[in-house]
């Protein structure tokens, strides 16, 4: 996306109209549920607005926020178990659907290593091009590519052979 | 999406894609927008004039008018952003830390009518004290009382069972009921009376993050958490539950905890009408670990004075108040006052016992029915209320709301409240 001089307040609508959607379905696939994955969203989008530097990348930024976010929340609830499982209500929410899915996906992701299944989700729930991933992770687009065959090679191996 | 992958590959692309669409809620375009309005504001002021900005937030908490948008500006930016996370973070460090109380004893008041139910609010009425004791043993026992009027008291199970007692002042006269199935205190009861449990419903409703706003601000070691939510329930056929309890109500609830205990120190409730804030409940003092036993809990020669009525409805399947609609149940209770039919009135007026019944027998012995409204839902009310135009035994032309409900085992129409 080329930049002007307007500040990224200005892009915010144009940024959130082209990417809150995969944003979200990143961050749902991660976290579970709507309210998690929506703040992590919003953070990562207010955070881009209050940046003043220009971003060449906006969109890489975007995502390396929401996946850095969600990984400490992930990090907070394994430290928060006992609580979270002792106030756990049966699920009544109007997600229940793709919070099963959601689980059903994370747990053959998580037979992976976690570089391999991090391009996954980026490439299959993002619909993200490799060179986007390589650009966002900061790692060469073949590097990424070889994550991503290798992951699903191994998971061939596992669910298939 | 189309790829080019091998067969194998296809089949493992298709496992590791949802099956279900994901989309964001249709307002979170707006919300981030909003909300970026907000902070792109306070950065313009934090530049402009950062002294300035300080002392607003500070005498906000101090009690000085500020402005509702400033605030919200203001908190945004110290919760980093992401609300209702950051406030769940709270809620759920308060419920790690309180779970190692073993008692708790709040002192506050409540803008109430000190012998109405524990859950009922009035806006208009002037505040009552309240204290609310609880023992968190492996059953969790509690009184919570309203000076001068209304009692709930669970104390655990004794020789005479497991009951859930309630007592109110009527008439100088104390009035008692029991039941074993904690039909006294409902969850919401609880919630607004008992922080713990308060926070547990804070917190789902924070995951939950549907219809609430969150603002968090910190003050010194404190921190103060500002939920705001709608009023629940559907108001569409008649709004007359609207602010008589706090879920039926919009609402702000400000909890200050204790950055280094993560405690929850401070509690306020306040309702919106006509987007006024009228403060309903206010805590004076939470303390934790008070030396408090079940004998703590109440007073013995007050408790052992009262006759407890059970409320338990039993009646016979053939009762006319069962399968009939509210309206009809209206007219056949309102036909009984009038020859004071004790068979039907003894089922119907279940709730009202004792000398409460000898005032109403007193008040609408005689009554004559002139109209029956159509039966009305509101709010959250289990019930229905049935408007009825009555000539009063005196010749006086009134007319009643009564609210009647059949949420009972056998579905029996009774009458709770409107008279």
């Amino acid at each position: 996306m080329k930049l002007n001089s307007k500040s990224n307040y200005e892009h915010l609508a144009e940024w959130i109209d082209l990417w809150q959607d995969q944003l979200f379905r990143y961050a749902f696939l991660r976290l579970g549920n709507r309210s998690d994955a929506e703040d992590v969203v919003q953070e990562a989008f207010l955070k881009v607005a209050a940046t003043t530097t220009t971003l060449t990348n906006p969109k890489a930024y975007l995502f390396r926020i929401v996946a850095n976010r969600s990984i400490d929340i992930l990090r907070e609830r394994n430290r928060l178990t006992t609580l979270e499982e002792r106030i756990a209500a049966p699920s009544a929410s109007d997600d229940w659907e793709a919070e099963q899915e959601q689980r059903r996906i994370e747990q053959l992701l998580s037979r992976l290593p976690e570089q391999q299944s991090e391009v996954i989700r980026l490439h299959i729930h993002c619909s993200l091009k490799f060179t986007e991933i390589a650009e966002m992770l900061e790692t060469p687009a073949s590097t990424i590519k070889s994550r991503f065959t290798s992951g699903i090679e191994r998971l061939k191996q596992l669910l298939i052979n | 999406m189309k790829n080019s992958y091998s067969s194998p590959d296809e089949q493992i692309i298709s496992m590791l894609t949802p099956q279900v669409e994901l989309k964001p809620s249709a307002d979170m375009r707006s919300r981030i927008l909003a909300a970026a309005a907000h902070q792109q504001a306070q950065q313009a002021s934090q530049q402009a004039a950062q002294p300035k900005a300080r002392t607003r937030r500070l005498s906000y908490w101090l009690g000085a008018a500020a402005s509702a948008a400033a605030v919200v500006a203001i908190a945004i930016t110290l919760t980093l952003n992401s609300p209702a996370y950051a406030a769940r973070r709270y809620f759920s460090q308060a419920l790690i830390v309180m779970q190692e109380a073993k008692t708790m004893v709040l002192k506050g008041s409540l803008r109430t009518d000190a012998n109405e139910s524990i859950d009922y609010i009035n806006p208009q009425a002037d505040f009552v004290p309240a204290t609310v004791k609880v023992i968190y043993d492996d059953q969790m026992l509690f009184s919570i009382e309203k000076k001068g009027g209304r009692t709930v008291l669970y104390k655990g199970a004794d020789d005479t069972g497991d009951y859930v007692y309630q007592w109110a002042n009527f008439n100088n006269s104390l009035t008692g009921w029991k039941s074993q199935h904690a039909g006294f205190v409902n969850d919401e009861l609880e919630a607004i009376l008992n922080p713990h449990l308060l926070l547990e419903a804070e917190y789902r409703t924070a995951e939950r993050n549907k219809g609430s706003n969150y603002v968090i601000t910190e003050v010194g070691e404190m921190v103060v958490v500002r939920v705001s939510t709608t009023a629940q329930g559907d108001y569409s056929e008649s709004d007359y539950m609207l602010n008589t309890s706090l879920a039926e109500a919009n609402t702000q609830r400000e909890y200050t905890f204790d950055k280094g205990t993560g405690l929850l120190q401070k509690l306020r409730i306040v309702i919106m009408i006509d987007d006024k804030p009228v403060t309903i409940l206010e805590s004076e003092s939470i303390d934790y670990n008070v030396p408090l036993t079940a004998a703590d809990l109440y007073d013995k020669a007050i408790f052992d004075s009262i006759t407890f009525n059970d409320m338990e409805i039993k009646v016979e399947a053939s009762s006319p108040l069962i399968g009939i609609e509210a309206d009809e149940a209206a007219e056949i209770i309102l036909k009984a006052m009038q020859t004071w039919d004790s068979e039907i009135l003894n089922t119907a007026m279940f709730y009202f016992k004792g000398d409460l019944m000898k005032v109403v027998e007193e008040r609408y012995k005689g009554v004559e029915v002139r109209s029956i409204g159509k039966a009305q839902s509101s709010g959250l009310y289990p019930g229905k209320f049935v408007k009825c135009k009555v000539i009063m035994p005196d010749g006086s032309k009134e007319t009643l709301r009564l609210a009647l409900r059949n949420d009972n085992r056998q579905g029996v129409w009774v009458v709770d409240g409107g008279l």
